[in-house]
């Protein structure tokens, strides 16, 4: 822009200053002076004066900024009216924010006819993610109906059946961009009202499709054969029922990721045992329970021989019930992995955290990298603050964990186990035997690593631990490297016992360490070379643990 | 290491790893095959660099090693859009007056720092947030320019978002 000019006219500062001058001078001598010709001149001087501070306003710094990287500033405000503020603040914002189509292109219907004229206005041409709230009027919806070939996203957020089916029958048009659609559907609002028999039939090219109800719906609404992507949660109290779930699953062969939610009793009536849909494309797969029984069961019902990442989670509240199924029995577990993993496994990770809530996660690495995880998570708290589960659930945990990684069907070719647990007032012989089964039911490994845990369970019988709290002593297989990492509850002194009993045990046993790491806020004394006595190399690394806390 | 030479002839010696958070000094370092470059130089030399330039060195020097955005990773890119916060050491770095706020964007835009652009307009959108289009002038010492034809227009527009 020429300094000399004022935006958008092209005139001088001095020739606009001279023509309102000239203004000024033939209105006040003017015999044919009347109201008209004053209001002319007051209009003139509105938007002289109007163009004198947007020229001014182009001089600050923040209108220095590009007009591409200006626009982007409304991009981080989630409300449209913040937005609609933001295009209210001088010309250069409004011009700038105006020209950005996508600042626009959501219309959220709860916000009124005027807004969504605007919106629409504003779009332009763009593609239309639109927001369907409870109770809006059908002459709002109406406004839509000529754009509907726009509509990219549709979401309904807590609305009935009823209102659902009057906004598809209010804009019945073709959906060619329709890829997502969202129902939330209000609690118990309309508890009575079935799903209407087809939804959006003619959204054809639907890819994504997140369902959220707190009721049992059947899936028979929903056909779209191009879907890739279903979230599903719910939490009916009447039950779950399974069989209408593979009928939807069965039915949208396409999918690539599935996400299920549910917070019920899960039944299985109607569905055959040998039952198995297999879902040929889908990668990722994650399955939630909550509160129910055999949950996992579900995952026994598919197949998904193309998964990179399967999670088949179990959550109960915070009431210290032991549950009888933490994970999978041995032939539910066996048939999971069949159907879930392409290629042995060779990692397991085992993790027990008992801090503010518990988890304990189960992870199998196979050789081609998909995992699949186990979790059991307690999920909330009965009563503000910390939730210390029992001795009695923290040794079903121990056991059920290291029992689930004993019956995995291909354990013989495990190469890395990793362990960490945070177990509180558990008996150390009784965590000795448990991580003592398992030890001995792995072949030789390449790392095993034991992290962030009680370690004096793994050093049995060294002298830390009374010889007599102990069954059977834990017997390590052939392990290259051997990892250490924070140790907890034990002096430097006795750490260091420990560790160098351990190892001169493998020598003597002729399955010595290769390599040791040991990590460790302070190193203890001496460590480092006491050690290569008896393991192939040595490396103390000093570093603090990162607690969950920080 | 890369010689940096600023519009007002100022030389910043800095080590690679730093310089490449910049895509346009790595790509203008890559295409030269040289150590040695003569960016930045802002157009029309209006700005005063140095101080902007310390400043974006500093971020560079703090984030170093960290993985690069990729152009073509079009769904992060509107996920960074989405999401305001602010890392702590971000937010105490971006914490500076309104002009050098601007003059960071400015040579974060001139430099292809995506991640430090992103910082300053996050910054910006947080400081326009939850307030009237009269609060943001007065941040930013913005004159109301609109002739009362045209607040008439956007007061109908905005109309449903008032208090009642």
């Amino acid at each position: 822009m020429n300094a000399e000019t004022y935006p958008g006219k092209g005139l001088s500062l001095s020739q606009l200053i001279f023509a309102l001058n000239q203004e000024l001078k033939r209105a006040a001598y003017s015999p044919s002076f009347t109201f008209d010709n004053v209001s002319q001149f007051d209009q003139d001087i509105s938007i002289a004066l109007a163009t004198t501070r947007e020229w001014r306003n182009s001089l600050l710094g923040i209108n220095r900024i590009p007009l591409d990287i200006l626009s982007l500033i409304p991009t981080y405000l989630s409300f449209q009216s913040e937005r609609l503020c933001a295009s209210s603040v001088c010309r250069h914002w409004r011009r700038t924010f105006l020209q950005r189509v996508e600042l626009w292109s959501k219309l959220i219907l709860s916000n009124g006819k005027t807004c969504l004229k605007t919106f629409l206005e504003r779009a332009k041409g763009s593609a239309l993610d639109i927001v369907v709230n409870h109770r809006v009027a059908v002459s709002t919806m109406a406004l839509l109906s000529p754009h509907t070939k726009r509509f990219r996203s549709l979401e309904f957020s807590c609305n009935e059946w009823t209102e659902i089916q009057r906004f598809s029958e209010v804009n019945p048009g073709p959906l060619p961009l329709l890829h997502v659609l969202a129902i939330d559907l209000a609690d118990d609002i309309d508890a009575g009202t079935p799903p209407p028999p087809t939804l959006f039939r003619n959204a054809r090219n639907l890819r994504v499709l997140r369902f959220h109800s707190r009721r049992s719906h059947s899936f028979t609404c929903f056909v779209f054969p191009w879907l890739v992507s279903f979230d599903f949660s719910t939490r009916p109290r009447e039950g779950f029922f399974t069989s209408q779930l593979l009928d939807f699953l069965e039915a949208s062969p396409t999918l690539r990721t599935v996400r299920i939610k549910v917070h019920a009793e899960v039944s299985f009536a109607g569905v055959p045992q040998g039952r198995i849909v297999i879902l040929p494309n889908v990668e990722n797969l994650n399955l939630t329970v909550s509160d129910a029984g055999p949950g996992y069961k579900i995952a026994t019902h598919l197949s998904c021989p193309a998964a990179a990442f399967t999670s088949l989670t179990h959550r109960k509240g915070a009431d210290n019930v032991v549950p009888h199924v933490i994970f999978p029995a041995s032939a539910l577990w066996s048939a999971i992995v069949h159907q879930h993993t392409r290629s042995p496994v060779e990692e397991i990770t085992l993790e027990i955290k008992v801090t503010l809530f518990v988890t304990c996660k189960l992870t199998f690495r196979s050789a081609d990298a998909t995992l699949i995880e186990l979790c059991f998570e307690v999920y909330d708290r009965p009563v503000p603050g910390f939730y210390i589960p029992s001795e009695d659930m923290q040794k079903e945990l121990i056991t059920q964990s290291t029992r689930t990684i004993r019956d995995h069907p291909q354990l013989a070719g495990v190469k890395r186990l990793r362990i960490c647990h945070s177990l509180r007032s558990v008996q150390t012989s009784y965590i000795a035997d448990e991580v003592g089964q398992l030890l001995r039911s792995m072949g030789p490994l390449e790392e095993l690593v034991i992290h962030d845990c009680d370690i004096r369970p793994y050093f049995d019988p060294f002298p830390i631990l009374p010889e007599d709290f102990v069954k059977e002593p834990v017997v390590f297989p052939p392990i290259k490297e051997l990892t250490i990492s924070h140790p907890e509850y034990l002096s430097d002194e006795q750490c260091k016992a420990a560790i160098l009993g351990l190892a001169r045990s493998q020598h003597e046993l002729g399955t010595p360490f290769g390599h040791v790491v040991i990590r460790k806020e302070s190193i203890p004394l001496g460590m480092e070379e006491e050690l290569k006595q008896w393991v192939g190399s040595v490396e103390c690394c000093r570093e603090r643990l990162e607690s969950d806390y920080d | 290491m890369v010689l940096l030479v600023t519009s007002d002839n100022k030389n910043f010696v800095v080590d690679r790893e730093v310089a490449d958070r910049s895509v346009f000094v790595k790509n203008t370092l890559e295409a030269r095959g040289l150590s040695i470059a003569t960016p930045p130089m802002l157009n029309g030399g209006c700005f005063e660099l140095t101080s902007p330039f310390l400043q974006v060195l500093e971020y560079c020097q703090h984030h170093r090693g960290e993985p690069l955005p990729t152009t073509d990773d079009a769904n992060a890119d509107e996920n960074r859009k989405r999401t305001t916060d602010i890392g702590e050491w971000d937010r105490k770095f971006i914490t500076v007056d309104h002009e050098m706020l601007f003059e960071i964007i400015l040579a974060a835009n001139y430099l292809d720092i995506k991640p430090l652009l992103d910082v300053g307009c996050k910054t910006i959108g947080n400081m326009v947030k939850g307030k009237s289009p009269e609060e943001v002038r007065k941040l930013f010492d913005i004159v109301n320019d609109f002739t009362p034809e045209e607040e008439a227009q956007i007061k109908k527009e905005n109309e449903w978002a008032e208090d009642p």
